[in-house]
């Protein structure tokens, strides 16, 4: 009898090893799909940051707007005297505290953002096919990029356009998406890893466990997609 | 075909399908109960010898 085990265990090796590698192709060609998506939604959002910040005159126009918005909130006491949603509240919330940021700072912002940008767009290209690492690094820049602002930046005049807050709304929305996809991503990677491993433990079962462990992480990132498109119609409305 | 053997493959195949369960409470009692699925196959295995 433990012979017999001993040899069912040896096939079901032998058949996991060849089933696991016919079908990483398989699942490398999911991680690259959303890796170019992530790219290209990297490259949007890093255009619409150029857009909105490389432009000096929105520059000033969006940060003229950040004193009378402080000081709107201020006149309301509390913001949740808002008449908007709670998700609008507290990204609107972030933006007048980074806005109240921005107010202390100087005004040699446009060339570090500048760079910033050129080598994150660098940096995607050298390092394309790691999607997870492309993308975290590309929030992280994001953050970096927000922060030199508030860094280097001085505020003294009153409000006028309300679409820039709007467009900074926007990628704000935009990162929460991308941080969502990734998590996604990660957790189908993760559990598609472990599901291998543990179909080992199901003996002469190990086959159809690896092919039902193929369908359901393949239907993973599958949801993960349809998420994040959600995601992205939601914040476009 | 043994009964252990049924139960692995019940077992090899309903598994992965845990992963899609979005409640982590939940998922977590569901693999208790299958890793006590498990345990119990293994046992009848060896039982025999």
């Amino acid at each position: 009898m433990t012979n017999k085990i001993q040899k069912a265990f040896s096939l079901n090796i032998f058949l996991f090893l060849f089933i696991l590698s016919s079908c990483s192709k398989k699942m490398e060609a999911y991680s690259l799909d959303y890796s170019s998506d992530n790219s290209i939604n990297s490259a949007e959002n890093i255009k619409k940051i150029i857009e909105i910040f490389n432009a000096d005159n929105l520059i000033k126009e969006l940060f003229i707007s950040a004193e009378k918005t402080i000081n709107e909130c201020k006149n309301l006491n509390s913001i949740k005297s808002f008449s908007i949603d709670i998700k609008e509240l507290t990204t609107m919330k972030d933006t007048v505290e980074l806005l109240k940021y921005i107010q202390k700072s100087n005004k040699n912002y446009l060339n570090d953002i500048i760079s910033i940008i050129k080598s994150d767009l660098a940096l995607q290209n050298e390092v394309r096919k790691k999607y997870s690492f492309v993308s975290k690094l590309t929030i992280e820049n994001k953050r970096i990029i927000i922060n030199k602002i508030y860094e280097n930046y001085i505020v003294n005049k009153s409000i006028a356009n309300n679409d820039i807050i709007k467009k900074s709304f926007m990628l704000t929305e935009s990162d929460k998406c991308q941080d969502y996809l990734l998590k996604q991503n990660d957790r189908c990677d993760r559990n598609g890893t472990f599901g291998y491993f543990m179909c080992f433990l199901s003996g002469p079962a190990a086959p159809a466990c690896v092919l039902t462990v193929i369908v359901t992480t393949a239907w993973c990132f599958e949801d993960a997609k349809e998420d994040y498109q959600e995601c992205q119609k939601k914040k476009n409305i | 075909m043994k009964k252990s053997n049924w139960i692995l493959l019940f077992w090899g195949i309903t598994m992965p399908w845990l992963f899609r369960i979005q409640n982590d409470s939940i998922q977590k009692f569901a693999f208790l109960f299958y890793t006590i699925i498990l345990i119990y196959a293994y046992y009848l295995i060896y039982k025999k010898k």
